[in-house]
């Protein structure tokens, strides 16, 4: 690479922050158009851009950022003022210079061709409007004289003005004075905008730091600016610190036998440095999420316009930080939720309207760390799923019939969006209605083993909850043995490990229209030999074997995979397998374990599509009807509890935070609230037995120690107080939903003949808010009121 | 390409070959390499090269030659092929010795088609003949696995 290709890729990654940050400025400023700082901060960068084309002598860059610059500086000496169309041209503009930039970095050339019609439209904006509000101050200009030779002199005092203190030189000129800076532009459009770019072009080409004081001076961020290190080197340096801690690992044991003492000494220190090493290069490839999300305003702009919705995006926790490769990984299915939260979403301003909603719609993002995983949360405040057409549209396709369809939950018909081919909409836009859409969601962010939860109530919008591992580098995978070979299978995919013994089994290995299955509690699993699929041999199991199946899911379909042995559990580090073996869809990549030797990792969901299983199972569908709802039943942690009179209750265990247990005498009284001392703050008991239908008023004087699961609320502990608690058990996540909704409740599920009241936290927590704000008094409750906290103070 | 400078000398076989020593990292002995099913017949698999992954090539199925001596090859070339590291399983690997334009001459018609492609010509030295690789056509051709 010699120098300009240095400078070039510079210019490159420059103009990417600067075209990344120009969306981001001038969506905010559609909405607060009078910022004149953001105009000059746009103008600035554009300007900066086409100052460095210049340079490299892009002409078609240069002309098309020129006319930009030229409808800008309209825009910020106040003479036009800024509307819809402008800031879509505008962004268009922008739009052109991405893909002239991108075309710059695949070629290192500038692109053939102009951009003509753009640029006449710019100027056009710039010079038609402006022409028709200069015609009275064209008349005003007479009577002030300005000085029409000095052009240049009039034009460089005005952009000295604006770099130390934008507003009020422009606001000046914004009230009366515009007239007498405008009629010599008014002559002919290049030389009014050429002056001041040519100043400063000069300032900033020679010496580029120029033109970043000139930034700096309302931006503190030169301060700690970061430095650019290339990903190659990133990741080498990675694999070398990996490196690093297996030669300490085979360095350990030496110390242990040697004895000698400054020896160990010696491997101590190496020991710790390794692993701070370690730590420390981890944290390099965190990256803040907002790198992604910053793209999503321009993003919800464009779409909602598109729909002629209106939709405000919150965005919340965007430093929250997570491994760079995921960040790839989960920015196609983030937009492709934000497209659906406004197109299927929400309702038009009018429908919105009709409802009782304001016009303009919420999206709101919102991420966080929990329990070592990312939480990205979209939600949305428009029409939720339209469970009545999932249902129609499921029928439609034979997924189910019309009988069994009424049997179902929400919950249960919500995990036919999940399913390929699966669409809402009848009509295919270019927003949706291809039906590729949430089973790719689904799909991408299992394969980074994540999951995604989907909380739709009829009418009141979809809250879409994400949860991605922090990072990518380690992921549990278990390992088999096929032939001689080791393989990993990443656990994420592994539903069970089924050991069968065929000579006691009646059935045994079947055959399904040329597809080996095989029987698991009364189910029929299509089965998959992994040394056929890999081409390791041939060999089938006998008729009285006793095999090693791993029951695979992938994109809605489960499967088995006979392995010759189940080895053991491990955390591995993928890496990739390199361009040699890009034709392989067996492998997701390889690992390298503890003895240095490397083990493949198999792709589960390769291989269910390379072996034609995929294809087959939909063809014929194993076990009709069910094999959808089948795959939907997923285990939920819970917490069983006793309440006076409720003997089986549960709240899920992602609810419980700690366990604590309480003595009578240390529960005080805050008002009518119960509150107890928690570490250096206060935590507020309540009674879930007084919310919840069905169980007993608390027992008076009792004097038991109170069994207290704490929740946190916004970072706050909230103790629910319960009676006994027994166990974590598993439940299937599909619930019976109570007939008549109950107070409290969210449904029972029945676990070994027994039924188990699901407790409804949210709901629980909202009457508790009510309760607190409109001080409302249940009949059961017979305390007076007297102090009532005011729960946003609390918050 | 320039037919003269250093290079490093290997064999396969009864066959010399020379390669480029400048693109040459290093040699390692016992490398173990982990086979990867369904990848292309020239590619043997997979090694750990201190925490990075190269493929590694079966020199013998890539020229088109068959290995005769009834024993693995014993060691490993690693070495930069367009951009790409990979390692070069060989049987010995001579001197790196600096040959002059002089000895070269292309190659011989009667060559094998597979490893024409490869050898770019032959420098006659005193004791045998040394087939001279191009190192950035070795993973040419080598693109994908095959079904």
């Amino acid at each position: 690479m010699d120098n300009t290709d240095d400078i070039l890729v510079e210019f490159i990654i420059e103009a990417r922050e600067i075209l990344d940050q120009l969306d981001l400025d001038f969506v905010l400023l559609e909405k607060t158009p009078d910022d004149k700082k953001l105009v000059g901060n746009i103008f600035r960068a554009i300007h900066t851009l086409k100052g460095s084309s210049g340079f490299f002598a892009f002409k078609r860059l240069e002309k098309v950022t020129h006319a930009g610059e030229t409808l800008l500086g309209k825009i910020r000496d106040g003479s036009l003022a800024l509307d819809k169309q402008k800031t879509s041209l505008l962004l268009v503009t922008l739009d052109a210079v991405r893909e002239i930039v991108a075309a710059i970095e695949a070629t290192h050339a500038e692109p053939e061709g102009d951009n003509a019609q753009l640029i006449e439209d710019l100027l056009n904006l710039a010079n038609g409007v402006a022409l028709a509000e200069r015609e009275p101050s064209e008349t005003s200009a007479a009577t002030p004289p300005p000085p029409a030779a000095p052009v240049q002199e009039a034009a460089t005092p005005v952009l000295e003005a604006t770099s130390p203190a934008l507003a009020t030189p422009v606001a000046e000129a914004a009230s009366s004075p515009p007239p007498a800076a405008l009629p010599p532009i008014q002559t002919s459009m290049q030389p009014s905008t050429q002056p001041p770019t040519a100043a400063a072009a000069k300032s900033a080409s020679p010496a580029p730091t120029a033109a970043a004081q000139e930034l700096g001076v309302e931006s503190a961020q030169e301060v700690a600016q970061p430095v650019k290190v290339n990903l190659d080197l990133l990741d080498k340096l990675m694999n070398l610190v990996s490196e690093m801690v297996l030669a300490r690992n085979r360095l350990l044991p030496f110390a242990a036998d040697f004895g000698d003492h400054h020896f160990s000494g010696a491997v101590r220190t190496i020991d710790l440095l390794t692993q701070e090493l370690q730590e420390r290069m981890m944290m390099t490839r965190m990256q803040p999420i907002s790198q992604i999300w910053s793209k999503f305003p321009r993003l919800i702009r464009d779409v909602s316009n598109e729909c002629g919705k209106q939709v405000n995006l919150v965005q919340d926790g965007e430093d929250t930080e997570l491994d760079r490769t995921l960040l790839d990984a989960i920015r196609d299915p983030l937009v492709h939720i934000i497209r659906n939260c406004i197109d299927h979403g929400i309702e038009t301003p009018e429908q919105r309207a009709h409802l009782g909603k304001p016009a303009t719609g919420q999206v709101l993002l919102k991420a966080s760390h929990e329990n070592g995983m990312v939480v990205i949360q979209i939600a949305d405040d428009g029409g939720g799923i339209d469970f009545d057409l999932v249902c129609q549209k499921a029928i439609e396709k034979k997924l189910l019939t019309a009988e069994h369809a009424l049997t179902l939950t929400d919950i249960q018909l919500l995990e036919y969006i999940f399913l390929p081919g699966f669409s809402t909409k009848s009509v295919v836009t270019n927003l949706s209605g291809r039906g590729v859409g949430m089973d790719v969601v689904k799909t991408n962010i299992a394969k980074i083993g994540g999951s995604i939860e989907i909380d739709s109530p009829r009418g009141l919008g979809t809250n879409i909850c994400l949860k991605i591992p922090l990072t990518l580098a380690v992921m549990p995978a278990l390992f088999v043995r096929c032939e001689n070979e080791r393989y990993a299978i990443p656990q994420n995919s592994i539903v069970e490990m089924v050991r069968l013994d065929l000579a006691n089994d009646s059935s045994g290995l079947e055959d399904f229209y040329g597809l080996p299955v095989f029987r698991l509690r009364n189910k029929l699993a299509p089965l998959l030999l992994l040394n056929h699929q890999l081409n390791l041999s041939q060999k089938f199991p006998g008729k009285d074997a006793v095999i090693n199946i791993a029951l695979l899911q992938s994109g809605g379909i489960q499967f088995g995979l006979l392995v010759d042995e189940v080895l053991n559990m491990q955390e591995v580090v993928v890496k990739p397998l390199g361009p040699l073996f890009s034709g392989s869809t067996d492998f997701a990549g390889a690992t390298i374990l503890g003895n240095g030797s490397v083990a493949l990792i198999l792709d589960v969901a390769g291989m269910a599509n390379n072996s034609g299983l995929v294809a087959k199972i939909q063809a014929r569908p194993l076990n009709p009807v069910q094999i959808a709802a089948e795959v939907t039943v997923e285990q939920i942690p819970m917490l069983l509890f006793e309440l006076p009179g409720l003997e089986f209750t549960a709240i899920p265990l992602e609810c419980v935070d700690r366990l604590e247990s309480f003595t009578v005498e240390k529960i005080q009284k805050n008002g009518k609230r119960e509150v107890v001392q928690y570490g250096s703050g206060l935590m507020h008991l309540l009674r879930l037995n007084e919310y919840i239908d069905g169980a007993s008023p608390t027992p008076v004087q009792s004097q038991e120690p109170l069994s207290v699961i704490a929740h946190y609320v916004n970072g706050l502990p909230m103790g629910l107080v319960v009676g006994k608690v027994h166990d974590i058990i598993q439940v299937p996540q599909i619930m019976q939903e109570t007939n008549s909704q109950q107070r409290g409740l969210k449904g029972c599920v029945i676990l070994n003949g027994r039924v188990i009241n699901v407790i409804d936290v949210q709901e629980i927590l909202r009457m508790r808010r009510i309760q607190d704000n409109e001080i409302m008094v249940y009949p059961d409750n017979e305390q007076s009121e007297v102090a009532v906290i005011d729960w946003k103070m609390v918050q | 390409m320039n037919n003269a400078g250093d290079y490093l000398t290997f064999s396969l076989g009864k066959f010399s070959f020379g390669i480029i020593a400048t693109e040459v990292l290093e040699l390692n002995k016992n490398l173990s390499v982990t086979h990867v099913p369904k990848s292309p017949e020239t590619v043997r698999g997979i090694a750990n090269l201190r925490g990075q992954l190269v493929p590694a090539i079966d020199m013998y199925k890539r020229l088109g030659l068959d290995n005769t001596t009834g024993q693995q090859e014993t060691i490993a070339i690693i070495l930069k092929s367009k951009g790409m590291v990979v390692a070069l399983l060989v049987d010995s690997v001579g001197e790196i010795i600096s040959l002059e334009d002089a000895t070269f001459e292309p190659p011989p018609p009667n060559f094998p088609a597979m490893s024409r492609e490869l050898v770019f010509g032959v420098h006659k030295l005193t004791s045998r003949l040394l087939l001279m690789l191009d190192h950035t056509k070795i993973i040419q051709g080598i693109n994908g696995s095959k079904k």
